[in-house]
Order: structure tokens, then sequence, then C-alpha cells
């Protein structure tokens, strides 16, 4: 019976990463280092790159910041500390330099995050009543993401990807994409937090 | 006769082809394949978009981290750049060079983006709109060119060159179309002749 029902579940799985993979939406998040990712507690949120002419950057930064923190697993910071410390340390582009100030402010990763599409479009819409026809553009906005976490020294612990379009506005756009680009990592300490609370229980 | 219509068929594909970008990457297989270790740098931008080789670069960096053979060592620049000089257009050989002896990586990668919009390959705006219209996008089509650049720490020498080109109206899309024609070899040189997969 257990292994029936241990077989039915790999089999549904099975199913719904086939039906993933022929309508083109497999995951685009990877875990490349869930020892860290769970022993990590501490992440500091870069600044965000974003394309030219977007001055959301730091709204995004935001978005990250909030997602990440939602999970309830680490504590989470945005670049001011690190900025500062960096300051008192010098302005070089030096690996070093990165590696000693995270120890020093007790950072485990650091989130780096580039928007990759940021954008708006319109089509013509139109429809016929009794008495006459109306017609009306609509506005979709497109938000795309790429977030990474990395450990000081440069080693690349989880990226994702995330892609969303909203008719409401770039917020629930940029929101919607980040979660997906996160949703791996939310999947990570979820179960993290469950393996802890068993073990404390037992 | 059967060279003369296998010839025929091969023509419009070359043509497609080029096309459609996909050159051969001119590469030093040998070399790649004993490189155990990768810094991927942020790329030089065009002017049009600084934003444009940190985002290349960082696409560069996720593709490789998920293709690549467990065994080659994957790391992504120190990102004090975000916070010391978040306006520069990418780092040039030396510093990438540079950087990587500081992390002890044997290759580094780096490269440029070239980002071509359409009104600027025509010389006009890309929509003339009438009184009362609306564009159909903010972001007008055009074309990306991510050309990249392993170069071995030892010899200080390019051992993989390859430039991927994409072209539509969805950014993300067509910079990440580029980088997947750009990267896509390099990954196959190196995890050639690798005996298991992880």
């Amino acid at each position: 019976m257990i292994l029936q029902r241990t077989y039915g579940k790999q089999v549904w799985r099975l199913g719904v990463f086939v039906f993933l993979g022929v309508v083109g939406c497999l995951p685009e998040s990877h875990v490349h280092d869930a020892k860290t990712l769970v022993s990590a507690k501490r992440v500091a949120v870069m600044p965000v790159v974003r394309p030219e002419g977007i001055a959301d950057g730091g709204g995004q930064a935001g978005v990250l910041m909030t997602e990440l923190a939602a999970m309830d697993y680490y504590d989470v910071e945005g670049v001011g500390r690190f900025r500062r410390a960096l300051k008192k340390a010098g302005e070089a582009n030096d690996p070093a330099l990165q590696q000693t100030v995270a120890e020093k402010l007790h950072l485990d990763a650091l989130g780096v995050c580039e928007v990759t599409d940021y954008r708006w479009t319109t089509s013509e819409k139109g429809a016929w009543y009794v008495v006459g026809t109306a017609s009306w553009t609509e506005c979709t906005y497109h938000v795309s993401v790429q977030i990474r976490l990395t450990s000081p020294d440069g080693k690349v612990l989880y990226t994702g990807r995330g892609t969303a379009e909203s008719k409401e506005g770039y917020g629930p756009a940029t929101l919607q994409a980040t979660r997906k680009a996160l949703a791996l990592l939310r999947n990570l300490t979820e179960k993290a937090k469950r393996d802890r609370k068993e073990a404390s229980g037992a | 006769m059967r060279k003369t219509a296998l010839l025929l068929c091969a023509m419009p594909l070359a043509a497609a082809c080029l096309l459609a970008g996909c050159e051969e990457p001119v590469a030093d297989e040998m070399a790649i394949q004993k490189t155990q270790s990768v810094l991927v740098v942020p790329f030089q931008s065009s002017a049009s978009d600084p934003s444009a080789g940190p985002i290349a670069a960082g696409a560069a960096g996720t593709l490789l981290r998920k293709d690549l053979h467990a065994s080659i060592r994957v790391r992504v620049a120190p990102v004090l750049w975000r916070i010391n000089q978040p306006d520069r257009l990418g780092l040039d050989d030396a510093e990438a060079i540079q950087l990587a002896r500081d992390l002890e990586v044997d290759s580094v990668l780096t490269g440029s983006v070239n980002l071509t919009l359409e009104h600027e390959k025509k010389g006009k705006t890309p929509e003339i709109l009438k009184a009362g219209q609306v564009p159909s996008s903010s972001v007008p089509k055009g074309d990306v060119d991510v050309k990249l650049r392993l170069i071995s720490i030892q010899s200080g020498k390019c051992i993989y060159e390859m430039t991927g080109r994409a072209g539509g109206d969805k950014p993300a899309k067509r910079m990440d179309d580029a980088v997947e024609k750009a990267v896509g070899p390099l990954v196959k040189f190196w995890n050639r002749g690798k005996k298991s997969w992880p």
C-alpha cells in the first residue's frame, strides 16, 4: 500500500513535469548549495541593476527584501550597513574586502538582482453591442527579474528567474515576478523549518 | 545530381544560420577542458544602456552554474562595484584578470554587449504617432549582440570567443537568447569528456 502510494506520487510528479515541459513553463530557478542556504542566517540585498530609463531599482530591491523577509527564515537587511562598512574600509574592488566586511557584519549571503524586462504593451480591444460597438485600448505591464544569492566569496548559492505580467500596473507584475524567482528558495526554507520543528519535537 | 541537391539544401540553411547569428565559436578546446574554475565579471555595456553588461553577465553566470559539470567551480565577481561605481560600463581585461588572480580561479569570462534599437537602425523614432494614438510598446524592437571571451589566467590568452545575437521586442528574452547562443558551445566544450553528470 505504501509502495503503491509512493509510486503514485512519483507518477503524478512526472506527469506534472512532462506537462510543464510541454507547455514551456519549467521552473527557471535552481538551488545550487542547499546546505549553505539552509545554514545561512543573515542576508543583505545589494543595489539592483535595471534597464536604462527605469527609475525603479530601489522599488525592486524593496520587493526582494520584503519577499525574503516574508519567508520568516533569514534576517534581511538593505545595503546601508554594508555601504558604511565599505566606506570605512576603502573603495577598492577587492574580493577579500567583500569577504572581510561580510564577516564583520555577520552576513552569510548577498542578494543580487537585475530587472531584465520592464515595459508595457497595448492591444486594441473591441466589443459589439445591440446598440452599437465599443473599442478601447488595454495595457499590459511586463516585468522580468533574475535573482541570485551568493556567498561573500562569490560562490553562487541560488539562481532564480521570474516573469510576470499584470493589467493593473508594474507593482503586481514586479511582486509576481519576484515571487516566481524565489519560489524554490521558499520551498527549501519551508522544508528546513519543518525539519527543525520535527527535530526539536523529537 | 545528388551533390547539387545537397548544395541546394545546404545553402538556404547556411544563409538562415548566418542571419540568425549562429556563428562558429573560436575556441581552444584543449585549454578549455584543462580549465577547472571560472570567474564571471560584469560585461562591458554599450553607452545606450549601461545595465546591459551586468544583466548579460548575470544571465551567463546563471546559465554556467546551471549547465556546467559540477567539478567546475563558478564564481561571480564581487558585488562591490554595485555600491562603489554603479554607473560604470564594465571591467576591462586587466581588472578582470587581476580579480580572477585574487579569487584564485584559472579563467575569467568577460565580454561586451551591444544593443541596437530599431530607431537607431533606421535613424528615426520607432513609431511616428498621430494625435491620440498610443504606442504599442514602451520598448522598441531591437537586436542585442553579446560577445563573450574566456581568458586563461595562466597564459593570458583568449581561449574562447563567440558572439550571440538575438532580436525582438521582449528585452529579457532577446538577452537570454543571445547569452545562450554565446555560452552554449562553451558549456558543450567544457562538459565534453567529463565522465558522469552529477
